[in-house]
This record gives C-alpha cells, sequence and structure tokens, in this order.
C-alpha cells in the first residue's frame, strides 16, 4: 500500500510537471518549495481533525438533543466517537500518504544539481 | 491457594515461554549495535506496524479504557480516539522528517539538530523520566492481573513480567523486541476480539447492549443492580475503601467496621447542615469513637459483626428550609442540590479488611446513573464543574503527549526510509482503530453483566478488571467457556504490559548505553563494548524499574499514565514540532522551552497528588476552593504547551546566535526525499550498508 504511482491520490497537488521552475537543490528556494508542500498538505488532512476535535464537544455541549438522539441503539455522539471516528482516520491517513508521496516524486523531478545530476540513491 | 485460576495460568505461562522463546530464537540473528538500537533499519512495514502497535497498546490501553468506560461512560471514549487521532498527528507532522535524521534515540535528534552536546543531556533526563513514569502503570497493572489469576502477592507479577522482558531486551535489543512486539499485537487483537465475538453470541451485540441505557425521564435515572449477592472486600486505603451510596441501598458488615459517614459532596456555605443521622436511614450505632485522620479530627461510627445498614436516598440541600438550586454545569439546566451518603470505612481492630454483603437486586454502590454515564460531560470532565474546560485540555494533553513520547518516536528510526516511515504509520493506524473499537465493548458490556465491579473503586477487584471478569459470565452458558475466554483476555493484558515495558525499556537503556555512556563517558568505545553497554544498562534499567513497580501499588494506573502524557506534551512535543518545521529555533530557545514546560506540567499534577494523599492540606482545602485551578492542574496540557511554545518562540527570536549555522543543510536531510541521494544518516554504524550516493 501507498506505492501509488504519481498522481493517484485524489487530486494530484498542483500540476508541477515539466513547466514548473526547476530549483539547485542547496538553493533557498528548494527548500522553501519542499518543507512548505509538504506542510500544507498535513496542514489540510489536520484541518480536518481540528473541526472534529474542536466541534464535537461544542456539538455535546450546545446541541445536547441533536448529540444524544439514539440511532441503532447508540447515541449519536458515541457512534461517531466510539465506532466510525476510526475508519475516518484511515481515509485521512490513506489520502495524506498516497498525495506526500506523489509530493516526494515532484520534489525530486524539480531538483537540479550544479554539477550536473547525480545518480539518486 | 485453592481458588487458583488455573486456565488463565495456562495461558499466561504459554505467553511466557513463547516471548521468551521468541527472543532467544531471534538473538541468534544480533550481530551489531545497529542492530540492538535500530534493528539495522531494516524493518518491514507489515512487521514494524503491528509491533509500533504493539507497543503502543499499553495496559492502559486494554484495561484502563475498559474499566473507565464501564465507570465514568462516555467521556472515556476521548482516549482510544485521541491515542489514533495522536498518531495521526505524528504522521503528519513528525515520522518522516525524524526517520530521515536517521538518529538512535530522540537526544541525537536533539543534539544533532542544534548542533549542542549539552542538549542531548537535557533530553536524555526527559527520556529517563517520561520512561520511568510510564514504566510504573504497567508494572502495577502487571502485579494486578497476576493477583487476579494467581492470588500471588502484588510483587509477583511486576518481577514476572520485568525480568522476562529484561532478558529479551539484554539479549536482542530492538531487533529483539521488534519480533516479539509485533507477535504480541496479535495476541492482543485476538485477545480483545474473539472473546468479544463469543459474548455478542450469548449476550447480544454491541447495538443491543448499548439500547439497555436509557437517557430520556425516567430510563435515564436507572442505575445498575446486583445481580446476585455479594461480598465485597474494602481494603482500609484510600479512595479503595471511599464507597458512596447513589440510592437507598441495603448492606450488611460482616466483620463489623468503623464507619466515617458525610455527604458525597462538600455543602455551599450557608446551607443547613446534613447530618450522619440524615445520610443512614437503619440509624446509626451508639457506639462511636475520634480519630485523627489526614490532620483531621474525625467521629467514627462503629457497627459490630453482623451489623446491617441501610442508607437514604440522595437528601436534598436546603438553605434556611428552602430547597438550594444550582446549575449543572454540563447540561447547564437548574435543579435541586442533593447530596448523597459517603462512608469511609475502616477495620474494627483485629480485623484487616471490611466485608460487606449486599444482596441481589439492590443498587450497586458509586455506581452513576445511565443517563449522566451515556451522555457527554459525565463524572469524569464534570468533576470539578468545568467539563468543557477539561474535556479541550484532555483533547491536547493525549494528542500532544503522543506526538512527544520518546518509547514511540525511537521505533520510526527502525524504519529503512522516510517513505517507509509515512507507510508504515498508515498501516498503525488501521491496527490501533481495528483494535480501540474493542475496549468501550467491555466497558458497557461490563455495565450490564458485572455490575458488582463499581462497589469498589480501586484495587484488584474494581472496574480496571473488567476485562478479566466479564468472560467469565459465559460459565453458566458452557462448563469453563468463561474460563478460557477470561484466560485470553489475561494473555492478552500480560501481551500488553510486556510489550509497552519492552519498549520502554528500549528506550530507557538507548538513552543510559548511548546518550550517557556512548556519548559523554566512553566515546571511544568498541562496537563489542558498547553492545556490552546496553545489555548492562538494560539489565540495570530492567531491574530498577522492577524496584519502582512495587512501590506504585496503590497509586491510580491512569493517574501515573497521564503524568507521563502531560510531560511528554509539554516538553518533547513543542521541541520536535518547532524542530523539524522552523528554521529560525535556537538551541537555547527550544532547550528553555522544553525544559519550562516539562517541569512546569510535572509540578502541576504533582501538587494535585501531595493535595489527594493530604501530604499538604492547605494545598487540598486551596484546590477545594478553587476548582477552576484544580482543573487547570489535572489537565496542565491547555496552558503548559502554549507556555513552552512561546517560550521557544521568543528565546529563539532573541538568541539567534543559537541558531546551528548548517541548519540550512539540516532542514534539507530532514524534508528531501531519499531519492535525491542526499541521505545522510546522523548515526552511521559501519556495518550497516553505505547509503548510495
Amino acid at each position: 500500500m501507498g506505492d501509488t504511482p504519481l498522481g493517484t491520490g485524489s487530486g494530484t497537488p498542483a500540476n508541477l510537471g515539466g513547466t514548473a521552475p526547476r530549483y539547485e537543490v542547496h538553493s533557498e528556494q528548494y527548500l522553501h518549495l519542499v518543507m512548505s508542500a509538504q506542510l500544507k498538505l498535513s496542514l489540510k488532512c489536520f484541518a480536518i481533525f481540528v473541526v472534529i476535535l474542536v466541534g464535537v464537544p461544542l456539538v455535546n455541549f450546545y446541541l445536547p438533543e441533536i448529540a444524544n438522539t439514539r440511532i441503532w441503539g447508540f447515541t449519536l455522539t458515541w457512534l461517531f466517537l466510539g465506532v466510525l471516528f476510526y475508519p475516518l482516520t484511515w481515509i485521512i491517513a490513506r489520502i495524506y500518504v498516497s498525495r506526500s508521496l506523489a509530493l516526494e516524486d515532484e520534489i525530486i523531478a524539480r531538483a537540479t544539481w550544479e554539477e550536473g545530476r547525480m545518480n539518486g540513491g | 491457594m485453592a481458588d487458583i485460576a488455573w486456565i488463565p495460568l495456562i495461558f499466561v505461562t504459554l505467553l511466557v515461554i513463547a516471548t521468551v522463546g521468541l527472543g532467544i530464537w531471534v538473538q541468534r540473528s544480533v550481530r551489531s549495535t545497529a542492530d540492538m538500537y535500530v534493528a539495522s533499519r531494516a524493518v518491514s512495514v507489515p512487521m514494524n506496524s503491528a509491533a509500533i502497535s504493539g507497543e503502543y497498546l499499553s495496559a492502559a490501553s486494554l484495561m484502563g479504557i475498559a474499566g473507565m468506560v464501564m465507570k465514568f461512560g462516555y467521556d472515556v471514549l476521548w482516549y482510544p480516539v485521541l491515542y489514533a487521532a495522536g498518531y495521526l498527528f505524528l504522521l503528519l507532522f513528525i515520522a518522516s522528517p525524524l526517520r530521515r535524521f536517521g538518529a538512535y534515540t530522540i537526544p541525537d535528534f536533539a543534539e544533532g539538530r542544534y548542533s549542542s552536546a549539552a542538549f542531548r543531556k537535557i533530553a536524555v533526563v526527559f527520556v529517563l523520566t517520561i520512561g520511568l513514569f510510564y514504566t510504573m502503570p504497567q508494572m502495577k497493572g502487571a502485579g494486578v492481573a497476576l493477583v487476579n489469576i494467581l492470588h500471588t502477592p502484588y510483587w509477583v507479577g511486576v518481577v514476572l513480567v520485568g525480568s522476562v522482558i529484561t532478558f529479551n531486551v539484554a539479549l536482542g535489543g530492538m531487533k529483539g523486541i521488534t519480533f516479539v512486539q509485533a507477535f504480541h499485537y496479535w495476541i492482543k487483537m485476538f485477545a480483545v476480539s474473539v472473546p468479544m465475538f463469543v459474548l455478542f453470541a450469548f449476550v447480544g451485540g454491541y447495538p443491543g447492549q448499548m439500547a439497555q441505557f436509557g437517557n430520556e425521564g425516567e430510563a435515564g435515572k436507572s442505575v445498575p443492580r446486583f445481580h446476585d449477592d455479594h461480598q465485597i472486600t474494602y481494603r482500609p486505603v484510600a479512595p479503595a475503601n471511599v464507597v458512596v451510596f447513589p440510592d437507598a441501598i441495603s448492606g450488611r458488615f460482616a466483620n463489623g467496621a468503623e464507619a466515617i459517614v458525610t455527604t458525597s459532596a462538600a455543602l455551599p456555605p450557608g446551607t443547613d447542615p446534613v447530618t450522619p443521622a440524615d445520610l443512614v436511614a437503619s440509624g446509626l450505632p451508639a457506639q462511636t469513637l475520634a480519630r485523627e485522620i489526614a490532620g483531621k479530627e474525625r467521629t467514627l461510627y462503629v457497627f459490630p459483626a453482623g451489623a446491617e445498614f441501610t442508607t437514604t436516598r440522595p437528601v436534598t440541600v436546603t438553605r434556611n428550609g428552602e430547597p438550594v438550586i444550582v446549575t449543572d454545569p454540563s447540561t447547564r439546566k437548574e435543579k435541586e442540590l442533593k447530596v448523597a451518603a459517603k462512608l469511609q470505612l475502616f477495620p474494627v481492630p483485629g480485623e484487616e479488611r471490611v466485608v460487606v454483603q449486599y444482596a441481589r437486586g439492590e443498587v450497586v454502590p458509586n455506581a452513576p446513573a445511565d443517563k449522566t454515564w451515556l451522555e457527554p460531560f459525565g463524572p469524569l470532565t464534570n468533576k470539578y464543574g468545568y467539563p468543557m474546560l477539561y474535556t479541550y485540555s484532555l483533547i491536547l494533553a493525549i494528542i500532544c503527549g503522543t506526538a512527544g513520547l520518546p518509547h514511540i518516536l525511537v521505533r520510526f528510526y527502525t524504519n529503512p526510509d522516510g517513505r517507509t516511515a509515512k507507510r508504515t504509520a498508515f498501516w498503525v493506524l488501521i491496527l490501533l482503530g481495528c483494535f480501540y473499537l474493542f475496549p468501550p465493548i467491555f466497558g458497557v458490556m461490563g455495565r450490564n453483566a458485572v455490575p458488582q465491579l463499581y462497589a469498589i473503586t480501586g484495587g484488584a477487584y474494581s472496574t480496571d478488571s473488567v476485562i478479566l471478569v466479564l468472560p467469565k459470565i459465559l460459565n453458566q452458558n458452557m462448563a469453563y467457556l468463561g474460563d478460557i475466554l477470561s484466560g485470553i483476555t489475561s494473555a492478552g493484558a500480560f501481551a500488553g504490559f510486556m510489550t509497552t515495558f519492552s519498549g520502554l525499556l528500549v528506550s530507557i537503556t538507548g538513552a543510559l548505553a548511548h546518550d550517557i555512556y556512548g556519548n559523554m563517558l566512553n566515546r571511544k568505545a568498541t562496537p563489542g563494548q558498547r553492545i556490552k553497554a546496553f545489555r548492562i544498562a538494560a539489565v540495570l534499567a530492567g531491574c530498577g524499574a522492577m524496584v519502582l513497580g512495587t512501590f506504585v501499588e496503590n497509586f491510580d494506573i491512569n493517574m501515573m499514565v497521564g503524568w507521563a502524557f502531560a510531560i511528554a506534551a509539554a516538553s518533547y512535543f513543542p521541541m520536535l514540532i518547532l524542530s523539524v518545521w522552523w528554521r529560525r529555533a535556537s538551541a537555547t530557545g527550544a532547550a528553555v522551552g522544553m525544559l519550562a514546560g516539562g517541569t512546569s506540567a510535572l509540578v502541576a499534577i504533582v501538587s494535585t497528588m501531595l493535595a489527594d494523599k493530604q501530604v499538604l492540606p492547605w494545598l487540598a482545602v486551596w484546590y477545594a476552593d478553587n476548582p477552576i485551578y484544580r482543573t487547570l492542574a489535572e489537565q496542565p496540557a491547555i496552558w503548559a504547551v502554549p507556555l513552552a511554545l512561546f517560550l521557544i518562540f521568543t528565546v529563539s527570536m532573541l538568541t539567534p546566535r543559537g541558531v546551528p549555522h548548517d541548519v540550512h543543510h539540516k532542514m534539507l536531510v530532514l524534508h528531501v526525499p531519499e531519492g535525491l541521494g542526499l541521505k545522510d544518516e546522523y548515526i552511521k554504524e559501519e556495518t550497516a550498508p553505505k547509503p548510495a550516493r
């Protein structure tokens, strides 16, 4: 798993293919590109969890009639935290890993070397 | 010793033999220090994800969550959810950069990232502190579980688990325990799922169990009742001897008792007094005695052997004859303030314990009513009247704490590269999620099937033992079926203590042998000397942990785990996240933030313990008067984590010279994929294959 070829992650990050600028590996711009691309992806994925972790207590507190509606024996909020939350982590992690690995391939493609290309490991 | 639980004993023995056998088998292939510390960085994704999950699922996740869900209800669901979310956080922000740096231990990373040998020393102190705090609850769990199975003294379980794992770690190091931890993950998954599916077949599924709890009107007020006559033994140790009677409950003191009778909650000032006579409907015994307990003169009522008692229903508190109206902090509805009877029991002279007999059909003491149990902001988060604050602080503590536990982080170094580190973390989430579905179900089913566990709040026969006790109800359906399933869950619990302890021991040993011996005492040690140092350090740390473990019998497992998480959240987490993502962090800034955050969280938590144990009675009084500070001290993450981040930020801005001059290169190593050939392991090993360039 996770060996997804470039582009199968749902919605490939910005098309950086051949037209995108390339930078020298040790340059400031290149490091900035690498860090900000990965950080943006991580922050996007984590934002979903921030919404859940901040939101669930708020719903429980201010909308108890919704949170405590009985569904299939459970209360809605119990069903969410006790059961449905875990598959959600899997989906987010799956999306993150495939897109992050695709991003790494692009990062490699956008590197140039001063003294000609070196062979990667 | 007639009632030794033979079947669980057989399962646990088999597990111990398999664990030792696996350790010896793996040991034959251990050749280098890289094997010992990071399993030569060659652990495959399936093996490593099972090993990480195995290490992560401690006694606290298995016995602790099941027991706490039974005891407190909904609020406890946050624990497994946050353990999983914390792991996701680790995947998103820390896993692969940390692996790409290529160190052996977290202090290596601290030193390497900031080119500062002094930083390594600070980091080592925190590895040891967090490691030991996290070790003690595992030890306590092992001791308590063995008391349940074998009725041995408490220390036997501690020494058994301690010596098996110390042996394994000393022999095989990280490589040895990787196999054992992966094996133990599957044991735990089996132990938590198979008995549950069998229970489903006999007593009904998860939704059916949940449907038995009401939250509307009168149904929400129902409380668990004893299914049989039960005899509960209270030892005179707080909090195990404190019993709250939420309803009119009758019982019989089989061997007598001396009891302090108080209200379940302190009365607000100015209210009419509620006397002990108002709380005990059957009348108080004539004989009383006065004794000083925790610095206060208390009246004890002496119940003779065989005395029966009945408590009153909760009493409405009045002021000048009018009922006192309060706002419930969790529902924000006004209601009459009611208090129940609370008895603190001490044995009469000549007895060691108080034995209370409850008849079938009586309401179980200490049990919360259905509605408070089922709905959010129940007895756990609403303890001090600030349920939202408590919930958010808990969320922050566990998410950040997970991302700062050194023994979890160190496992990422066993991945071959950053890409596999990401894929491993993804599979870990799947394995953890499958596991975490089950412990709360034990709690739910326990509330329905074995409510007698509520009757005592601490020790080997409290709700903490629900996973061991619950399967036994099936003995009435089929002979030995319940014992066999209980044997399986016992083996799972033991796997929990053993794997987590083994991970902690590798991380503590790494700190001692690699960071202290190898990098401070003897920098020129040969590979042979380093392996020897690792083994000696493992034995020393293992013995130290066993000795400490025997002292913590009366500490609460969750309290100790909470310490470890809060310290990790306020020390390592801020340091790691800023080191990985912020180039301008300086050595001084990171060190000051980590030290101040970790220390202040530790001080806050220890202060609540000193107050609870009545070491500082004035502090206990002050906390009782200021519940908001009490909440903040018990759950310090909500202020300690921002404090540490703020300190790292400001001090780094003030000390720009502390930023390493080659920070650009360091950040490249942290973030650039291996495919570019920049790979530069911080610790290079002679026997490891050279990275291709």
